[in-house]
């Protein structure tokens, strides 16, 4: 995009702000969130990193920066970048977190042999435009299994959407049919389960309290 | 959908569960410290299924069928499988209250759990603390049933009767073993190291692989690891909550009536069961956290884990209604009152209803033939070779009706020999609903043709049948041809008795 226009971006599945910052030559992801145009869009969906696919996004105008230097000499100039972070924790039903345990993320330019810490947590700084990658937990106690995850980066979801609902059910071991399709009988025995294991009243149905303890669990 | 069936016996049934594809795991990339959290799936990849029969009647105790237990098809799953942690869980028929058929069902879970790992001490347990009502009690049977089994001398009756011939052979045990000689007591008990030192060797006998090798699990072995208080997290009992089946309430009301309630218990038959679920290698659990009320728990915490609708779902509605239809037609109510337990076994091939038939097979001289060989052919089926068991029967299961069906049997051959299949018999496998009216000529047409007389003339046939088998009754039917009263009477009985009650259980030597 060329300097000095400014548009209207809509959301398509997979898309989160960092990646739209990027994309659209931003090197602070705040420059577009914190921006007063999408006030609204901020107030709805909270986290940058969780938008729903339709929703509008408004992208400023870049500016130009000028900074006048002698020529003949070489200039170093610092790109200051915000970072991308893929943060999970992994447990297990009715157990505790999966700690210390070996795993593996595959990105489209490098594996990155991991452990968990002694939370069950990995932290790591991922590039910005990631969309894809695989992590595959080698638990050498526990569940014997490599198990491996096809990641989503920026597919979550807001949780007032039933796709965003469904998704963290999913992570959250409870919704158990592929989350790209929706079965509702799955979907309702998925919410009473977590309602039940939350300590909600269960009714089946994901309402605005369910949503919340489900935002909350599952941690974003 | 279902996964596979691995072995379909009289007495168990096992299979695989289907695998789920790779796991997608959308996750909103950090930016403030907020994490995606995962939770791993409790995964049963596989299932074994013990049946009704495999237990007396309205009790925990394990019967062996044939002369032992058959845990053959556990092992191969466990081969298949290695390193599973095993769950069990015990169902009871919607017959009775809740809070009794609770006790039931984990009782049998415990029953089961306890031969599987040789704990004697809950197998004790059960012996001694029967406060069921009178129900469940083992009593004088489950002693003479395992003198039988392990005891140097014989009971004669395995009926509870406590005569002269059991106090002997319990006496002769006792000598035997090294034991106090203390025979019964008051309460027709034995005394503690008795039956531990009986109930041991009883375990050590019948929970035998097909080749007659010890076979026994560790009790990490399990879900829980045995670290739970009463077993909790390891074995359980559902109670009547997740039947396989519900009566219309039509028919419940018919079946409940005293004059029906032979037919009710047979027709319930496949809601009592026990169900050991082998979950994915290394999968534990916190046993204080684990769902499932102990077996010495009410049912609280049953009710607890109730889908929304779950007393609908486990109550009897204007049809007759099954697990699987329900599976298999999001439309339609399901029969399991249970949200955890459903969402564990909905794709189970261990939780369906087998159609099952059994045929006894006799050698031209109305003898059944033990261990039988035979090759059976169902409808298209190509033709499998099978076994009977040590009473020469038969067991077809999961067999979809009417279909013909062809069964040629033989002697079982002597060692390194190639059985000689030198009889056979095509019959008609129909419902129990389609079989011809009592009384008339169809009855014995089908009856005699099942008896291997399908010469032509019926007349011919009843003559055939009266030389065979006129002498057994006093006096005698003589050949007449003529299908008069008692001609039909012993015809029935012939044909009836393979049905006979498989609970009793064949003494050994």
């Amino acid at each position: 995009m060329p300097f000095g226009t400014e548009t209207t971006h809509t959301v398509v599945q997979g898309e989160y702000i960092s990646l739209l910052a990027s994309r659209y030559g931003f090197v602070d992801y705040r420059t577009i969130w914190d921006h007063p145009k999408n006030a609204r869009l901020k107030a709805l969906r909270k986290n940058p990193s969780v938008l729903h696919p339709g929703d509008e996004v408004f992208i400023p105008a870049r500016e130009p920066k000028e900074e006048p230097r002698p020529t003949d000499q070489r200039h170093r100039f610092q790109v200051r970048r915000t970072t991308l972070r893929l943060r999970v924790v992994f447990d297990e039903f009715y157990y505790r977190p999966l700690d210390q345990t070996p795993c593996e993320l595959h990105l489209a330019s490098e594996v990155r042999a991991l452990t968990t810490d002694d939370r069950g947590r990995i932290d790591q700084e991922i590039p910005m435009e990631t969309q894809d990658g695989i992590l595959v937990l080698k638990p050498t106690t526990g569940p014997v299994e490599h198990m491996p995850f096809r990641l989503g980066v920026g597919r979550l979801d807001p949780v007032e959407e039933r796709s965003g609902q469904v998704k963290r059910l999913s992570n959250l071991g409870y919704y158990r049919t592929p989350v790209e399709e929706f079965d509702a009988r799955e979907f309702r025995s998925a919410v009473e389960e977590f309602q039940c294991d939350s300590g909600l009243s269960v009714d089946g149905i994901c309402g605005p309290a369910t949503q919340a303890k489900l935002k909350d669990v599952h941690g974003c | 959908m279902p996964g596979d069936v691995h072995s379909l016996t009289p007495v168990t049934l096992s299979g695989t569960h289907p695998v789920s594809d790779e796991l997608l795991l959308p996750v909103g990339a950090a930016t403030g410290n907020e994490f995606n959290r995962v939770r791993l799936r409790l995964i049963p990849k596989a299932c074994f299924r013990v049946e009704d029969n495999h237990f007396e009647f309205d009790s925990s105790f394990i019967l062996p069928f044939g002369l032992t237990f058959n845990v053959d098809p556990l092992k191969k799953l466990l081969e298949r499988h290695p390193g599973s942690k095993l769950s069990v869980f015990g169902h009871a028929d919607p017959v009775g209250r809740d809070d009794y058929n609770k006790t039931l069902s984990g009782r049998r879970a415990q029953a089961l759990y306890a031969l599987l790992v040789r704990d004697v001490r809950l197998w004790e347990d059960l012996y001694y603390d029967h406060d069921t009502n009178g129900k469940d009690e083992w009593g004088v049977r489950a002693v003479q049933i395992m003198l039988n089994q392990v005891g140097p001398t014989k009971t004669g009756n395995v009926s509870g009767d406590l005569d002269e011939q059991t106090r002997q052979a319990l006496r002769d045990f006792e000598t035997g073993a090294g034991v106090a000689p203390a025979g019964f007591n008051a309460r027709r008990e034995v005394a503690r190291p008795t039956f531990n030192r009986l109930a041991t060797l009883y375990m050590d006998r019948i929970c035998v692989d097909d080749d007659d090798k010890d076979f026994r699990l560790k009790k990490t072995d399990f879900l829980a690891r045995g670290a739970g208080r009463k077993g909790k997290g390891d074995f359980q009992g559902c109670g009547e909550f997740n039947p396989l089946l519900i009566f219309s309430r039509e028919e419940r009301a018919r079946l409940d009536r005293p004059e029906n309630r032979k037919q009710r218990n047979k027709e319930n038959e496949p809601n009592r069961r026990v169900m050991v679920l082998l979950f994915r290698p290394g999968s534990r659990i916190d046993p204080e956290r684990w769902p499932c009320p102990t077996v010495k728990e009410g049912v609280a915490g049953c009710v607890k884990r109730f889908f929304s609708d779950g007393e609908r779902r486990r109550s009897p509605q204007e049809t007759r209604r099954t697990f699987e239809e329900a599976r298999d037609d999001p439309t339609k109510l399901g029969t399991f009152a249970c949200r955890f337990y459903e969402r564990l076994l909905i794709n189970s091939p261990c939780e369906q209803l087998l159609r099952t038939f059994q045929i006894r097979l006799y050698d031209p001289l109305g003898r059944f033939i033990p261990l039988a060989p035979c090759t059976v052919s169902i409808g298209e089926r190509p033709a499998s070779r099978d076994r009977a068991d040590p009473r020469g029967i038969l067991t077809l299961r999961d067999v979809e009706v009417p279909v013909s069906c062809t069964v040629r049997w033989g002697f079982p051959p002597k060692e390194g020999e190639e059985p000689v299949l030198s009889f056979s018999l095509d019959v008609l496998l129909t419902a129990g609903v389609e079989a011809p009216e009592p009384g008339k000529p169809e009855e014995a047409r089908q009856k005699l043709n099942n008896l291997g007389y399908d010469g032509g003339e019926l007349e011919t046939d009843i003559r055939d049948f009266q030389l065979d088998y006129g002498h057994l009754v006093t006096p005698e039917v003589p050949p007449t041809g003529v299908l008069d009263d008692r001609t039909l009477n012993l015809l029935r009985e012939v044909y009836n008795e393979p049905a006979d009650d498989l609970r009793r259980t064949e003494v050994k030597g």
